[in-house]
């Protein structure tokens, strides 16, 4: 994992200071609230419905069970016990004291976590795929680039005061894990014709009230050239993009406007001006950086097929967990091991103080000591020796984190909502808990395979639903909650945005409306058909007639 | 319809009501009903002094009913910001018929 140097420490030391005052000048009045506002929110700070929320960054979603153990503390000392894990790789505390917030941020800063960044119109977090450095299908471990990309950015003068926020996101494997096409840049990872690996580069991609699929800029990019072909990016975007109207700010609506031709010509000449300058990237810089990625020291294993198999064939539950949530190693002998924050009937990505602690625990004993987290506000184990499997599964199991779910229709990914969100029109928690108790049944799910549901409680679109393969958006109807489907989003190496179905429906009508769609699919797929491979192959109107019919006759 | 005016505190950021004696309180029951619209005008004028004096964020008028003797929001998302998030019934400060 990356450390701080004397660098790091004292930035983010001076910062936390810096807002210790911004503070004492708040309470004191001597700043109003808008004076004050942009201030806490690039520290991470908004006021929700009930209270103060802190959303605190997790780069790239790698964390040390050092780290994971002061979440805990924080989540028992100054909030309500509990934490939210969220679609950018970021932990949220829903209760905090404004006047706490500088004492909460240094106890972050022991253990180098921040929430510099985490809100404002700046680039935020940068966020990479659960397995990096892990994974058997990824070229090179992409959290290299995100680390350079991260120090590059933070209080970085220039970019402090974008037009609005800008979220990038970097994968390595070809399989995306990480939603690059729908951040304002995504960077994909791939070879070129020499078989040097570069940067495929994205850009105007984006969820919200207008999503957009990020179009490719640039083929291939090097990557020691990629800090400044981001800065060209940055630049142009800075200087084009509108101010003027907060919902037309985003990249995605300029380089749009403009087309994606336009915006890579004016970014071609910016990046020609300053590529070969100071943003080049050394050898011995990226060497440096290298170097705190590297892969522990693995016992030199056998992969345990013949054990696991005969456990396999005398427990069903453990071979259900096993075959969804367990993922391959590039290391013999080793597992991903992915733990479900989805168990029926409770808040995706909710997590108590004690279950952190005891995460802390079983990644010492299990993996190294290391944790992950995922955009679909899971947590992931990533080098787990095969024969201890069953032993963590047994652990995981007591703790509610065993639930075999991970890529099945329940693994939902769900924002907040109107239960704690101020921007938000409709709760989406208690509908992801209807769905969740809905499709209880474990072997029916495994049966169903692989299916996202995405729900958000307002158009901003913070749990995805444009690209879940069914997307659920809550509305307001004259004061009433409303929920919007759409079908066939993805947000994987061939993203799409999901069409509409039809009228929005009622909360209680949307467990029953996502089994009438999961029966038409069932009927209609071929062999080893995704929901939404059936979804692209039939179009729309079965599953409508399905829903609609049922509610007509109904 | 009768109204509250509804505000966040300053320093802890939770949910208030404007109550008797110009005081701040969390539970809504605690908070003063207003009926006349003079009421409404003259109080939400304090509400805004005491914004601007620190002590509340974004004090506004909520409408309130009190059909079964408990005052509740007429709207659900103020609801949910009086009694807590729906989801987590363990963490109401003042859930209805405590």
């Amino acid at each position: 994992m990356y450390r701080y140097d004397e660098f790091d420490h004292k930035l983010v030391a001076d910062r936390i200071a810096q807002f210790r005052r911004q503070v004492a000048l708040r309470l004191s009045g001597e700043l109003n609230e808008d004076q004050f506002k942009p201030l806490r929110l690039m520290n991470g700070l908004y006021l929700q419905l009930h209270a103060y929320m802190l959303r605190v960054n997790i780069p790239y979603g790698t964390l040390s069970s050092k780290q994971v153990r002061k979440f805990a503390h924080i989540a028992r000392t100054y909030d309500r016990n509990f934490g939210h894990f969220t679609t950018r790789q970021n932990i949220q505390y829903n209760w905090v004291k404004l006047e706490d917030t500088a004492d909460i941020l240094a106890e972050l800063a022991e253990v180098e976590v921040t929430a510099i960044q985490s809100s404002g119109n700046c680039v935020r977090n940068i966020t990479s795929d659960q397995y990096a450095g892990r994974a058997k299908d990824e070229l090179a471990d992409p959290r290299l680039y995100c680390e350079l990309l991260r120090q590059y950015s933070v209080l970085h003068p220039e970019f402090s005061y974008l037009p609005r926020k800008f979220k990038i996101a970097v994968t390595g494997s070809p399989n995306d894990r990480a939603a690059v096409a729908v951040h304002d840049i995504g960077l994909r990872m791939h070879a070129n014709d020499a078989g040097k690996v570069g940067f495929e580069v994205l850009v105007g991609g984006g969820l919200g009230r207008t999503p957009y699929i990020g179009h490719t800029i640039r083929d291939w990019v090097a990557p020691e050239h990629i800090l400044s072909y981001v800065e060209a990016i940055l630049r142009v975007y800075n200087m084009h993009g509108r101010r003027d109207n907060i919902h037309k700010a985003r990249i995605k609506i300029i380089v749009n406007q403009m087309g994606i031709d336009r915006y890579r010509e004016l970014v071609d000449a910016e990046w020609e001006r300053i590529r070969d300058g100071a943003l080049q990237i050394p050898r011995a810089e990226i060497d440096r950086i290298e170097a705190y990625f590297a892969p522990p020291e693995y016992e030199t294993l056998d992969d345990a097929t013949a054990t696991l198999d005969v456990l396999r064939r005398s427990n069903a539950d453990f071979d259900r967990w096993l075959s969804g949530n367990v993922a391959e190693h590039k290391v013999p002998g080793y597992a991903i091991v992915n733990l479900s924050l989805k168990p029926p009937g409770k808040a995706p990505g909710d997590i108590t103080a004690e279950q952190m602690d005891a995460v802390a625990d079983l990644a010492d004993r299990y993996s190294l000591g290391e944790i992950r987290v995922n955009h679909r506000q899971n947590l992931v184990f990533v080098d787990v020796k095969q024969s201890e499997l069953h032993e963590l599964w047994q652990a995981l199991g007591a703790l509610e984190l065993a639930t075999p779910n991970i890529g099945a229709l329940t693994d939902m990914i769900c924002c907040p909502g109107l239960d704690f969100c101020a921007l938000a029109n409709a709760r989406s928690i208690p509908v992801a808990q209807d769905i969740s108790r809905h499709f209880v049944d474990v072997d029916r799910l495994a049966a169903i395979g692989n299916f996202t549901i995405n729900i958000s409680g307002c158009m901003n679109a913070c749990g995805h639903h444009h690209v879940g393969h069914i997307g659920i958006l809550g509305v307001d109807k004259r004061g009433k909650e409303f929920f919007q489907l759409t079908l066939g989003g993805s947000s994987d190496e061939n993203a799409s945005l999901g069409d509409r179905l039809g009228p929005a429906l009622p909360q209680a009508d949307v467990p029953a409306a996502i089994e009438s769609i999961v029966e038409a699919y069932l009927d209609l797929r071929t062999e080893g058909e995704r929901f939404l491979d059936t979804y692209r192959r039939v179009g729309m109107a079965p599953f409508k007639e399905a829903v609609y019919a049922v509610k007509k006759a109904a | 319809m009768p109204q509250m005016i509804i505000a966040n505190r300053l320093d802890d950021g939770l949910t208030v009501f404007l109550a008797d004696g110009r005081s701040w309180v969390e539970n809504i029951d605690d908070g003063v009903l207003i009926e006349a619209e003079a009421d409404k005008d003259r109080l939400l004028s304090q509400a805004k002094t005491d914004e601007q004096n620190c002590r509340v964020i974004d004090p506004y008028l909520i409408d309130v009913t009190s059909d079964d003797g408990r005052l509740r929001p007429a709207v659900y998302r103020e609801e949910i910001r009086a009694f807590g998030p729906s989801v987590r019934t363990d963490l109401l400060a003042a859930a209805p018929g405590e």
